[in-house]
């Protein structure tokens, strides 16, 4: 059936079905006014609907206000996760933002930990952030409480990687101390510093072979080149402490020097040597590192060019001749109570 | 209209007329108008009883409100909004125990008035087959010449929804038809 015959169908029967009886007049008649609520609600005076667009409007901004909210949250999600989180806590708190290997932001979460955060330049390596943090809280006499212990927690991208980092920094960093405090790596208790004094002492034993005499001057050699350019800028601050530091321990060494001299000589021979060819920042930094990753890399490869290095580092020379043994006590210094305590044995 | 009953024309004079109390003139309109009236009520209602006391009721509520009428183009569309308005006032109104779910009572409808057989078989379909909307606008366009921007205002729903109501209306009216 077409459309228009539809149509014309429709058409008539509602004209055949329609009431013939026409309008009664008398009902019409008798009605009287309208009353108010007639007049608004059969005649639409007054009242124009206004709910509809209102509703609409309502609607469409509760609608905005959600995806105004997803597209944040997304957004600040997908910022933060490029980010982990190194949290330092001993008293004070201190949480490290960590991006590849670099912190890029240094927050203190407690009172204590802002004195110990100024000053901290970023971006700056991990590893040497955690370094200048343990050594400030011990600065700070907080290791001396007792019941004090690390406690790192560590957060978001590649944890395990970092987690394994912070623990060896943080452990190389209190044997160097010598503070006898637990570090808790995300509540799971790694070596304590005794622990790894009784390593130290080993990896010493070990230098002190034949075999690994000399390797292990080269790499000294190389790594102080390395470490001196590293520690320049702080080079006098240290200085000053190390010298600080040396007074407590001169004795101690002194008594000891004769027991450890068989050993030492064959590893500090070379620093002194390439300190009088021009690395002459000997200063407590640049010996500690050396100490450190001495442990770390005793097989890694020596020839480095640092002639620029040298050239920047010789105005440090004049202030540094006083001291020049002094960093060579300094790295024995931990060394020696092991000594004592291997020959205890 | 391409086809079927034009729009009904009124001169707008008439209220004023009617106001002013001219029985004359309501007869008139009534005359004019009823039709499509009734049908759209008939349609609300599915009650032919209802449909006329309701058909009664709206001329009535036009005399009472003639001067409130405000030219604006389209009496028609007017007169359509106070008889949905007095459907819809009697349905809230309407005392639960004997108020009449109209889509479950079709039956009244004489269809028997309507001599051509085809013309009654159409209709009835039209009232047991469509939805309510969909019946209303095919009432509204064919029946009372309503454009479909004016039926979308009338009922307040998009054009677009009443266009393909429209037509989703036809095609099961032709499919019901056919078979």
């Amino acid at each position: 059936m077409k459309r228009e015959e539809l149509k014309n169908k429709l058409n008539k029967g509602f004209d055949q079905i329609s009431p013939h009886s026409g309008l009664d007049m008398d009902k019409v008649r008798k009605a009287g006014s309208l009353s108010e609520s007639e007049i608004e609600e059969i005649f639409e005076v007054g009242s124009k609907n206004p709910t509809s667009h209102y509703k609409y409007s309502i609607s469409f901004a509760v609608s905005f206000a959600a995806l105004l909210l997803m597209v944040c949250t997304m957004f600040f999600m997908i910022r933060n996760s490029s980010y982990s989180q190194v949290i330092i806590s001993v008293n004070p708190s201190v949480e490290l933002k960590v991006k590849d290997g670099e912190v890029v932001r240094v927050k203190a979460r407690n009172n204590d930990a802002k004195e110990i955060v100024k000053d901290i330049p970023t971006p700056q390596k991990l590893e040497n952030v955690i370094d200048t943090v343990i050594k400030k809280i011990d600065e700070k006499g907080y290791f001396k409480v007792d019941g004090n212990e690390i406690k790192i927690t560590v957060k978001g991208k590649n944890k395990k990687e970092l987690q394994k980092n912070v623990s060896k920094q943080a452990q190389l960093t209190c044997s160097f101390l010598e503070a006898d405090v637990p570090i808790t790596v995300n509540d799971s208790v790694i070596k304590t510093t005794v622990i790894t004094e009784a390593e130290t002492t080993v990896s010493t034993t070990e230098a002190t072979t034949e075999e690994k005499t000399t390797e292990a001057a080269k790499t000294t050699e190389k790594l102080t080149e390395e470490t001196t350019t590293e520690n320049t800028k702080n080079a006098n601050e240290l200085k000053e402490k190390d010298s600080d530091n040396k007074d407590d321990h001169i004795s101690p060494e002194a008594t000891t020097e004769a027991a450890t001299e068989s050993s030492q000589p064959a590893t500090e021979a070379p620093a002194d040597t390439s300190s009088e060819k021009g690395n002459s920042s000997n200063n407590k930094d640049t010996t500690k590192e050396k100490k450190e990753k001495k442990q770390k890399d005793n097989n890694s490869n020596k020839d480095k060019d640092n002639n620029n290095n040298r050239n920047k580092d010789k105005d440090n020379d004049n202030n540094m001749d006083k001291e020049k043994n002094q960093p060579n006590n300094d790295k024995e210094r931990p060394k020696k109570p092991e000594k004592d305590q291997s020959e205890e044995k | 209209m391409s086809s079927g009953k034009a729009k009904v024309v009124i001169d707008e004079a008439i209220f004023k007329r009617i106001a002013d109390g001219s029985s004359e003139a309501l007869q008139e309109l009534y005359e004019l108008s009823y039709k499509p009236i009734f049908a759209l009520l008939l349609s609300l209602t599915q009650n032919y009883q209802d449909s006329e006391d309701l058909l009664q009721e709206t001329y009535i509520k036009i005399r009472q409100g003639a001067h409130l009428y405000k030219s604006q183009g389209n009496p028609m569309a007017w007169m359509m909004k106070i008889a949905k308005n007095l459907y819809l006032s009697k349905m809230r109104t309407q005392p639960k125990e004997t108020a009449i779910d109209y889509d479950e009572v079709s039956n009244d409808i004489p269809y028997d008035m309507i001599q051509d057989v085809d013309n009654r078989i159409l209709l009835e379909k039209l009232f047991k087959i469509l939805e309510t909307d969909e019946r209303l606008i095919i009432i509204l366009h064919i029946i009372d010449g309503f454009k479909f921007r004016e039926i979308s205002v009338f009922m307040e729903k998009p054009l677009g929804t009443v266009l393909s109501m429209y037509n989703r209306g036809l095609k099961k009216l032709r499919k019901s038809l056919e078979v």
